[in-house]
């Protein structure tokens, strides 16, 4: 009869023990990182890099956007809209030949993203019109 | 005019034949056509005398440098997110000299509390705009940074930079380095000493001593040969300007003229001044030591300022040459002529005798080996020194207290050193190999940017000397393999990673005209192979049979579009790497299979600024495409699997296989070279292993400079390598022996990756596999089924 009564405080044991969580404990810092580091997760900073260089452009300081751009590249080298971005940027600096590479460099990354896609493609197609 | 007659002239005074002579003389004198001649010579040698001048003052303004350049690594960007753990970050603040504190109070100072770090950042204008100092709160969670607070207003950071870390003072107007000294600044007697020794007249003359030329001319005759040469320190000072081995006396002249044009314009202690700063004294290496400041370092390992009478000496004595004074190779002779100077120096009472006495007991007091530390990352500024000069107007490097803002990442470069000077010590140690024989170079680059994180230019990093990443132009053996297989493969009508090729044997005729059999690396052959196979298992012969066929003018295209610029000889040896390039081109080459086939030129420097803060000419980051990115798919997958499963499988057991790397093993005729070239998420290498007189160092790629690479990697950490398959590549499942189309189902298949419509349409037989005949069937109803 104990053995009954033992065996079915099992599962309520189980399940008490799911519901308690261990003490806090203080994450304790790695000394040395890994050599499999995990993947940059710079979204909030690309973000903001790229609204700042979006305001510089409007300002046409064409300098301060690029370097904003060419930092967030450093930080995402595979996010295609700031090469897209940057693409912009030399467009309207008149470099028309490095604003089509850009834009293909976008368009490499863009995968399945049509509305990028057509937009490196109108920006190809600017680059070919005649200049104001 | 009328002609005078030569049979009359007015101004014959006497018939005597003399007269005549003197009176032809003086018409030829006064001839318009003679005086015409004389004043266009006067003309054209004061504008040659005018244009000497415009030299000899460039040449001395432009050494006239006061204030250094900075320049610094790239600055640490830190955002929620990063990868990172609380020690790396501490590593960087201690070297831009942080205090650690129970509480940061001011800039400069942090406290690390487990996981969380608070840390008063200090203010900085970088080229592209300012980090104000400020106190942040840092959260750090498994391994990422996670969260960053301001201390003061509690808001959410989403990115700042440290300021960056300053690596090296340089002056930039010209390559090498000096240790400027002014006057004032020089131990008691070394200016008289000097002038004692080489110039007696210094103060006297103006610019050329006749009579120093006079004394040596006598001195020379008596001993009948030249035991001493007559000129000033003004015109040795002109002779270094422009050193050239020519003692013609046309130099010689011009050297005169300069000469007395530099007394002309500048006092005698600014002269004495650049004389010290600027005479040859010592070759370390390829690196020429100029200057008296730099000469301290390099011999005695001490500040100018610190030396004794007979170090001093010693200094002056090397003036006369050099080389044959050397006190390290020619002991002797530098002790017998320090010795003598110091007798003269009492003879002409500069010096008691007794003080002289006992400065020539003394020792050389030279140390062995240059100790350097005007930077401490020579190979990688001597980079950044070369694109400076390449990219930038000679005017704007004059100017003073640049600051100039690069790419070195100090975390990768440590690794990068470490690996590099402990493997070659184990390799010689295990394989008893004669000490510092092996030599090696390491270029590290980030693939999305071509920014060069780390240039390590032989096995002892703080020893500026020969740079071999910049300038061993070694064969690259099977490191060109990627080249011809991408060329392939971008021609996706006649070729796929599936695509036969036969590895047989070939006769082919070499440059010299003899025939040429080349084998593969295990000497034997392997019939038909798939495409794929050759690549990953680096067969020669199938290789080579693949380039014939497309043209070795055609893969020299492909080289040219990736960045390479030097002459290359179109022979098919170049098939196998008979093609000799630096370990930067190497990596030049491989940034753009890194990089989606998108090449931008692998660069040391981001910004650079003048004084006022005005940023200089920008190297802005620009990318041209070089090659088809689908087709730079398909290498990349290939260069996967020589990791994997080909010549680079032991990097399996060096390195975590979730980094999913990409590489090449090289190794040239009778293992002289050993390279290996890989990439991973964030990070590009090239690693070169073998010796300086280019013996067989005796390694191939994968057992010479892939551990050195794997070391480095492991050291630095690294994101894995996730390639994102562009537009129009599709998967087919291939039967490895055959080339041909397959099922998931079958024996000895894999899935390839292939460019849309390339893919072999021909069906191969199916064994099955163990257990396959129930897969098979199941397939078969899964598809009736769809």
């Amino acid at each position: 009869m104990i053995k009954k009564n033992a065996l079915s405080l099992i599962p309520v044991l189980m399940v008490l023990s799911a519901c308690v969580t261990p003490p806090m404990q203080e994450t304790q810092p790695a000394n040395t990182h890994p050599v499999v580091r995990g993947q940059a997760q710079a979204n909030s900073a690309v973000a903001s890099l790229l609204v700042d260089a979006r305001s510089a452009l409007r300002a046409g300081e064409s300098d301060r956007a690029a370097a904003y751009l060419e930092r967030a590249l450093r930080l995402e080298p595979k996010n295609p809209y700031v090469w897209h971005q940057l693409a912009e940027v030399r467009l309207y600096e008149g470099k028309l030949l490095q604003a089509r590479q850009l834009a293909a460099r976008s368009n490499a990354l863009a995968g399945y993203d049509a509305r990028l896609r057509q937009a490196n493609k109108s920006l190809i197609e600017r680059s070919y019109a005649p200049p104001r | 005019m009328t002609a005078k007659k030569k049979s009359s002239t007015p101004k014959r005074r006497s018939s005597h034949s003399r007269t005549t002579h003197k009176g032809r003389l003086h018409r030829l004198l006064f001839n318009r056509v003679t005086l015409f001649m004389t004043l266009s010579l006067a003309i054209i040698s004061l504008a040659y005398v005018f244009y000497l001048d415009v030299r000899i003052r460039h040449q001395f303004e432009g050494k006239r440098w006061s204030i250094p350049a900075r320049v610094y690594a790239r600055p640490l960007e830190l955002f929620p997110g990063k990868a990172m753990v609380p020690s790396e970050l501490v590593t960087e603040l201690k070297r831009l000299g942080y205090h650690e504190v129970e509480t940061p109070k001011a800039p400069g100072e942090f406290h690390l509390q487990g996981a969380r770090l608070e840390l008063f950042t200090r203010a900085f204008t970088f080229w592209d705009g300012s980090e104000p100092a400020r106190r942040l709160d840092l959260r750090f969670e498994r391994n990422y940074l996670q969260q960053i607070s301001n201390q003061d207003d509690g808001l959410a950071v989403s990115l700042f930079r440290v300021e960056p870390i300053q690596i090296a003072t340089i002056f930039t107007s010209h390559y090498e380095d000096r240790l400027l000294i002014r006057l004032s600044d020089l131990p008691e007697y070394l200016p008289d000493i000097l002038t004692l020794v080489e110039d007696r007249d210094f103060y006297q003359h103006h610019g050329v001593s006749p009579k120093a030329i006079a004394r040596a001319l006598v001195s020379n005759l008596r001993a009948g040969r030249t035991v001493q040469g007559g000129s000033t320190l003004t015109q040795q000072l002109v002779k270094n300007f422009f050193l050239s081995n020519e003692r013609s006396l046309w130099r010689k002249a011009n050297e005169a003229i300069m000469a007395l044009l530099l007394e002309f314009h500048y006092d005698k202690d600014e002269i004495l001044q650049a004389y010290l700063n600027e005479i040859y004294l010592a070759q370390d290496g390829r690196r020429a030591i100029h200057g008296v400041g730099l000469a301290s370092q390099h011999y005695f390992g001490l500040n100018v300022t610190q030396l004794n009478l007979s170090q001093q000496a010693l200094l002056v004595a090397m003036v006369k040459g050099p080389s044959y004074y050397d006190p390290r190779r020619h002991p002797e002779r530098a002790l017998e002529r320090r010795n003598l100077v110091l007798g003269m120096m009492a003879e002409h009472g500069m010096v008691s005798v007794t003080q002289a006495h006992e400065a020539q007991q003394q020792p050389l007091g030279v140390n062995q080996r240059s100790h350097q530390r005007l930077t401490s990352y020579p190979a990688f500024v001597d980079l950044v020194k070369r694109q400076l000069h390449q990219d930038y107007a000679e005017e704007d490097l004059r100017s003073e207290g640049l600051r100039i803002f690069t790419t070195l990442d100090p975390a990768i470069q440590k690794a990068a050193e470490g690996a590099v000077s402990e493997r070659l010590d184990y390799l010689e140690r295990y394989y008893g190999i004669d000490q510092n024989r092996l030599q090696s170079a390491m270029v590290v680059a980030h693939p999305g940017s071509g920014e060069v994180t780390a240039l390590v230019g032989g096995r002892d990093p703080r020893f500026a000397g020969y740079n071999r990443a910049l300038d061993a132009v070694r064969p690259i053996g099977s490191l060109i393999k990627p080249v011809i297989y991408l060329n392939a493969w971008e021609q996706p009508l006649r070729y796929n990673m599936a695509t036969l090729l036969e590895d047989a044997p070939m006769t082919l005729e070499s440059e010299q005209g003899r025939e040429w059999l080349p084998q593969n690396y295990d000497k034997k052959t392997h019939g038909r192979v798939p495409a794929y196979q050759a690549l990953i298992h680096s067969y020669n012969l199938a290789t080579l049979q693949l380039g014939m066929e497309l043209g070795v003018n055609k893969v020299i295209a492909s080289l040219r579009r990736m960045g390479i610029s030097r002459p290359l000889n179109i022979y098919p040896s170049l098939l196998l790497g008979a093609l000799e390039l630096t370990p930067l081109e190497v990596a030049q080459i491989y940034q753009s299979l890194s990089n989606g086939g998108f090449s931008s030129p692998l660069r040391a420097i981001r910004a650079v600024v003048s004084l006022d803060g005005k940023p200089l000419q920008r190297y802005a980051l620009e990318v041209k495409q070089a090659a088809d990115p689908r087709a730079v798919y398909l290498v990349d997958r290939a260069l996967q699997m020589v990791v994997e499963e080909g010549t680079a499988k032991a990097l399996g057991e060096l390195l975590p296989r979730e980094l999913h790397l990409a590489g090449k093993t090289g190794t040239t005729d009778e293992l002289r070279d050993s390279w290996f070239a890989g990439f991973s998420g964030d990070l590009l290498a090239v690693v070169w292993l073998g010796r300086d007189d280019n013996q067989p160092a005796g390694f191939s790629g994968s057992t010479g400079a892939m551990p050195i690479w794997a070391e480095m990697l492991r050291r630095a950490g690294s994101e894995p390598l996730r390639l994102l398959p562009p537009e129009e590549i599709e998967e087919q499942w291939i039967d490895s022996q055959t080339g041909l189309l397959s099922d998931e189902g079958c024996a000895h298949v894999l899935k390839l990756p292939f460019i849309v419509g390339s893919a072999p349409e021909q069906q191969s037989g199916c064994e099955k596999r163990e257990g396959g005949t129930e897969q098979r069937r199941e397939v078969w109803y899964k598809r009736w089924f769809r």
